[in-house]
């Protein structure tokens, strides 16, 4: 493993930073909705009072001004302010009782006039009636009350609508009235039928108490709405600094723990790498042993005294089988170390072939041992084939070597047989030799391990190398009892990397 | 394993451990080979020696080398190299003589140019025959470049 990049340090906080970014706009948003939801709600709370309040005034005129024009007119006593109205030409216009009191005859819009002008104080909202045909120019409409008559005119009866007089704001509302039987005594004159739109009252009322109203209760929401967005977003950043500081920690410890995996992956390859050196540095002195060693035995041979003395021929022996012994501990190491690494590519192979070569190789050994290998179908095996021949190599070869019967007459037998077991293989090679009792079965996997002392080619290392190379491959290997009751040894090749 | 011709055959050792070069001696002895045995120490001094420089005045060429892998200054790689880009040297047949059997070493070898690569045998029975078979190969089965 060569793991060591970098972590990306960054990698988590851009996208913190854009999700903080979106929170606070959503939040403002959200605010800003309420808000400007709270103006609409309060502006249509003012408006709807100055409606009513309108409405109110409006249906008062209009209904004094009905009654005034059922009786077709009033009769009220003359005096210096209620003069005889000269634009209205009807007879009787004035009377006098009996006791000589004058009387004059006020014909609605007189009265409404008079009402609305000298009372202005107490209806606090000036009305006025008007019409397009006057009869006292006074009573004369201004612009907005025109475009209002002309549309009843075209038979509109009623319009409200907020607008200004004077640059102040207002809401103006204004009624048409009809022409009815008591105005015709008057109005007949001016070309009226009953049922023609005689004129309208208009009402106007000062928008500006009713805003003022508004404001102050837009003011009431906006300081706490002002004080909860503030809150929030102390809250969206907290939790943002928080956020950042699990990221941060968590990165740290990321990187600390890819630093030290990366640090453990190197001492690793460096122990490798040194114990791999090192073999093979050991292996040079440990073949020349041998040679000189057999060199001497030869250049001796001409000296059969020398030979047959005891010690010198022993001394030979020792030295011959300690410089074999070594040679085989160095290349068992060698093998051991190499064992986790594919030789070759890795790829489905097929265990049959690779079972038949190992044979081959084995096929000395095997005549000797006077052994019968039988196999069954193997199933494919990922891994590469060279590794694959080893781990048959090593498992043939020690159940030849220490498999064989207790009965010297009984054949030795290897069989081999396989299955698929999902996304695995499953390999057996079993013997008919003594087997492994249970209780060392695990330990012979171990370096160096053997159940019948150190023999000549044998380091007791073969179990730990196929070991080795089956869990690069992440597999397992173990050992059962055989069926016909010597060892057999499973091992299992999952698929894929 | 005697040859008919007056000159014997000249073989150059390049060899910088004087234990191996002493096996290779004595197993060239031990296989009855009449040869001319060179022996030198590294890849420089091999150089030295088939360009006839320095102490080497007076040598012949030789007719085949055998080459260690691992040595100081210029390893057996290097020198292969060297010889095969030299005309008047890449002719001389190279066999390669080394403890190490690792298949990256073989490949590089014969793509280098090597004639041949032998894995230094442990058992001096083995070896003797190598070398013996060796020399059969060379200088009786096959025919050499004539030397200028």
């Amino acid at each position: 493993m060569n793991n060591t990049s970098t972590p990306n340090k960054a990698s988590h906080l851009p996208s913190l930073y854009r999700a903080a970014v979106t929170a606070v706009l959503i939040w403002t948003a959200s605010i800003g909705g309420f808000l400007f939801w709270d103006v609409h709600v309060a502006k249509e709370h003012a408006e709807e009072l100055a409606r009513q309040e309108v409405r109110v005034r409006f249906n008062k005129d209009m209904a004094f001004r009905s009654w005034v024009t059922s009786h077709g007119g009033v009769y009220v006593a003359v005096d210096k302010h209620t003069q005889p109205n000269p634009y209205l030409d009807v007879p009787e216009r004035d009377i006098e009782t009996l006791s000589g009191k004058k009387l004059t005859l006020m014909n609605p819009a007189y009265v409404m006039r008079q009402v609305m002008g000298d009372f202005s104080g107490q209806y606090g909202v000036p009305g006025h009636l008007t019409s397009l045909k006057l009869l006292n120019p006074v009573n004369a409409p201004d612009d907005w009350e025109r475009a209002a008559l002309l549309r009843f005119e075209r038979g509109e009866r009623e319009i409200a609508e907020f607008t200004e007089i004077d640059g102040q704001p207002y809401l103006r509302q204004m009624g048409a009235f009809m022409v009815e039987q008591g105005c015709m005594k008057c109005h007949a004159k001016q070309g009226y039928k009953v049922g023609d739109v005689r004129g309208g009252i208009s009402i106007s009322v000062p928008m500006q108490p009713f805003l003022d109203g508004m404001y102050a209760d837009i003011r009431k929401t906006w300081w706490p709405m002002a004080v909860i967005w503030v809150l929030g977003l102390v809250l969206i950043m907290t939790l943002m600094l928080q956020v950042r500081r699990r990221i941060e920690v968590q990165q740290a410890s990321e990187f600390a723990l890819s630093k030290s995996s990366a640090e453990i992956s190197r001492a690793n390859t460096d122990l490798t790498r040194f114990a791999d050196v090192a073999a093979h540095h050991l292996m040079e002195p440990t073949r020349r042993l041998s040679s000189y060693t057999q060199l001497l035995e030869r250049g001796l041979a001409a000296y059969p005294e020398a030979i047959a003395d005891q010690g010198v021929q022993e001394s030979l022996q020792y030295l011959g089988r300690d410089a074999g012994r070594l040679r085989t501990l160095v290349r068992d190491i060698q093998l051991y170390l190499a064992a986790s690494q594919p030789r070759g590519e890795v790829g489905q192979e097929d265990a049959n072939l690779v079972l038949a070569k190992a044979e081959q190789r084995l096929a000395a050994q095997v005549q000797q041992a006077h052994a019968v290998i039988s196999a069954e179908p193997l199933p494919l095996a990922t891994i590469d084939s060279q590794r694959l021949m080893d781990l048959f190599i090593i498992l043939l070869d020690n159940a030849l070597k220490h498999a064989r019967p207790l009965n010297a007459e009984v054949v030795p037998q290897i069989a081999v047989s396989g299955e698929r077991d999902g996304t695995l293989s499953r390999y057996r090679v079993s013997d008919n030799g003594p087997g492994i009792p249970a209780e060392y079965r695990e330990r012979v996997f171990g370096m160096f391990e053997t159940l019948q002392g150190a023999s000549e080619g044998s380091s007791g290392i073969g179990l730990s190398i196929a070991r080795r190379i089956v869990e690069s491959r992440h597999g397992r290997i173990w050992i059962e009892d055989a069926a016909q009751g010597g060892t057999m040894v499973v091992f299992e090749l999952p698929d894929g990397e | 394993m005697i040859n008919g011709n007056a000159n014997p055959f000249d073989i150059l050792l390049v060899e910088d451990e004087p234990a191996d070069a002493n096996l290779v001696r004595s197993a060239l002895k031990e296989s009855k080979v009449l040869c001319n045995f060179h022996h030198v120490l590294d890849g420089v001094e091999a150089l030295a020696f088939l360009h006839r420089q320095g102490q080497y005045q007076d040598v012949p060429p030789p007719d085949l080398i055998l080459l260690d892998l691992n040595m100081p200054r210029m390893n057996g790689r290097e020198f292969l190299a060297a010889v095969k880009a030299d005309e008047s040297l890449a002719s001389i047949p190279v066999v390669v003589l080394t403890t190490s059997d690792v298949e990256r070493d073989v490949v590089a070898s014969y793509k280098l140019g090597a004639a041949g690569y032998i894995t230094k045998p442990v058992d001096m029975e083995q070896f003797i025959d190598a070398i013996r078979q060796l020399d059969n190969y060379w200088f009786v089965l096959a025919r050499l470049p004539k030397k200028n």
